[in-house]
């Protein structure tokens, strides 16, 4: 009777090792699971999805403890039916976060272009501004510091670094703000309908002075960069023009390297003159006089600084910057000499476009 | 009986020598230190893809010492088997963190000199540029572009000393291409002058 007991015991030990020593395979939930971990590490989840990637690994976490449970009970107890279960939520719950993931990668990409594109459309207009107008104020190392910086924020959106890339983009406004505020005054007035107004009715009045007496009249703009002569009212020749180095102001003291603005006369000529030859006009007239004097009291500007004088029409090219004067190519000012008198009135203005580029420009910018 | 009871007490006797093995310790605290130390070198920043995989390596040599822990029968053999497998790549990817950081570091320092030639070549050849008529206000902005390069240039050393060697390299070559346009500019408008 023992023995029979010993026996069937034995054979029931040597049946449980022989079936349960093979060891069941491991779900194919998991796998899936861990490689679908990796993706999501490689897709930035961590970064763009961080509280729901932490609720991913928290629930990745717990079905490895529970496969760990499972792997560590006897062969025979080992049951991998809720393994592959909580493997297999997992799995449902990421593949839900890689569309999350996916979409919030987008908008965050999305959202650094369109600013960055937004900044670079503001830079290239300044740029384009400066090119145009060729006022030195208008290039700023400012603009090709933010230009670099927006470059740095796009790499760095590539490499998943939306804070860091929101950071660089910040800087660049930052500085691409400052230049318009440094520049903004001396654009304004030249977008300003008002002040366009009086430089078009300077300039009317100018004409139907020329038109009545049979006078030539040079009529120059500055935002056009063109200077015209006119006979008894009607237009003779258009020349490009250059102007000082900040044009865009109304010249107020000597070594603002302004070009002034208003009414003015030639009152002599120079056949021989250092930039080619050249026509003097009477700067200071007594409005800038009336302007200066006003602008001293007020401490705008230095107390050793004077007026200024010595404003010509000369040659030296259409476009390089002068200290102030208004610069022709030589062939134009020798026209333009050829054909003007002593006494020839000069008048200059802003403009008399009220769609001018700089008009156009602030809209842009604005 | 008293074979059962030989039985039994083979039993106990196998299940308590089994008992009693303990986890690798030792080999744990090598391949953790051998992480740390392909960490500590950048392994995370450099070769971020294998060091994933290192970490993921010793995480599965973790769970497998936790599943033997539990057991009665513990046996370690499996988890010493994949801590070597995980220090020698950690010692690996220490050894390859080093050499790519190094390339990179290399990269970018060489990135840095081509951009400082190219932006100080540029600054000369904006001083001696043909003032002929047309080009002063181009001169202008062009050294205004310069003044913004040699401003940005300024950044890339400490780039590097970060360890920021890929952004310091794309930030070095972005500055060398806009210097080296000048440059051309201004070569083109000296040989267009040199025609006339």
């Amino acid at each position: 009777m023992k023995c029979s007991r010993l026996k069937r015991g034995l054979l029931l030990t040597v049946l449980l090792v022989v079936t349960g020593c093979s060891e069941p395979p491991a779900p194919t939930e998991i796998q899936l699971a861990l490689a679908q971990e990796t993706e999501l590490w490689r897709a930035g989840a961590s970064i763009y999805t961080p509280e729901s990637y932490q609720q991913y690994l928290s629930a990745l976490n717990s079905a490895r403890d529970l496969y760990t449970r499972e792997r560590s009970r006897m062969v025979w107890f080992r049951d991998y039916q809720p393994v592959a279960q909580s493997f297999a939520q997992v799995h449902a719950m990421g593949e839900k976060m890689q569309g999350e993931v996916q979409s919030v990668a987008l908008q965050q990409s999305t959202e650094i272009t369109q600013t960055a594109d937004a900044l670079e459309k503001r830079i290239i207009l300044l740029k384009e501004l400066s090119g145009t107008l060729k006022d030195r104020r208008l290039a700023m190392r400012k603009l090709t510091q933010a230009d670099i910086r927006i470059e740095d924020a796009r790499r760095l959106a590539k490499e998943r670094r939306s804070k860091e890339a929101n950071e660089k983009l910040e800087a660049a406004r930052i500085d691409i703000d400052a230049v318009i505020k440094t520049i903004r005054p001396l654009l304004e007035r030249f977008a300003d309908r008002q002040q366009i107004a009086r430089w078009k009715a300077q300039v009317d009045q100018a004409l139907a002075e020329s038109r009545r007496e049979g006078k030539d009249l040079i009529i120059v703009r500055k935002v056009d960069r063109q200077l015209t002569l006119y006979r008894k009212g009607g237009r003779v020749r258009d020349f490009n023009a250059g102007f000082g180095f900040n044009f865009l102001a109304d010249k107020l003291y000597s070594g603002d390297k302004a070009t002034p603005e208003g009414e003015y006369k030639i009152v002599k000529k120079l056949p021989y003159s250092r930039f080619y030859k050249a026509l003097l006009i009477d700067y200071p007239n007594q409005e800038d006089q009336q302007r200066f004097a006003l602008a001293k009291k007020k401490k705008l500007i230095p107390a050793n600084v004077g007026i200024g004088n010595l404003i010509e029409i000369h040659g030296g090219g259409d476009d390089s910057m002068t200290n102030g004067c208004i610069s022709l190519q030589d062939h134009h000012i020798t026209d333009l000499f050829d054909q003007v008198d002593v006494g020839t009135p000069v008048l200059i203005v802003g403009t008399i476009d009220y769609d001018n580029i700089i008009a156009s420009a602030l809209r842009g910018l604005n | 009986m008293k074979n059962l009871l030989v039985l039994i007490a083979g039993l106990a006797l196998v299940s308590s020598l089994a008992g009693c093995a303990k986890p690798p310790q030792e080999e744990m605290n090598g391949t953790k230190a051998a992480i740390e130390a392909a960490a500590a070198e950048g392994s995370a920043k450099y070769v971020a893809e294998d060091n994933k995989k290192v970490n993921d390596e010793y995480a599965a040599a973790l769970e497998e010492i936790k599943v033997q822990e539990a057991k009665w029968f513990k046996n370690y053999d499996k988890a010493k088997q994949l801590l070597a497998q995980a220090k020698a790549d950690a010692d690996a990817l220490k050894a390859k963190t080093a050499t790519v950081k190094e390339e990179l570091k290399q990269e970018a320092v060489a990135a840095f000199a081509e951009a400082t030639t190219a932006v100080t070549d540029a600054k000369a050849k904006l001083e001696t540029a043909p003032k002929g008529k047309g080009s002063a206000a181009d001169i202008e902005a062009m050294k205004a572009d310069a003044a913004g390069m040699e401003a940005e240039l300024a950044t890339i050393e400490p780039l590097i000393e970060q360890g920021e060697f890929v952004a310091a390299s794309e930030k070095a070559a972005s500055i060398r291409d806009r210097a080296n346009a000048i440059s051309t500019q201004i070569d083109e408008a000296a040989a267009k002058k040199a025609r006339k």
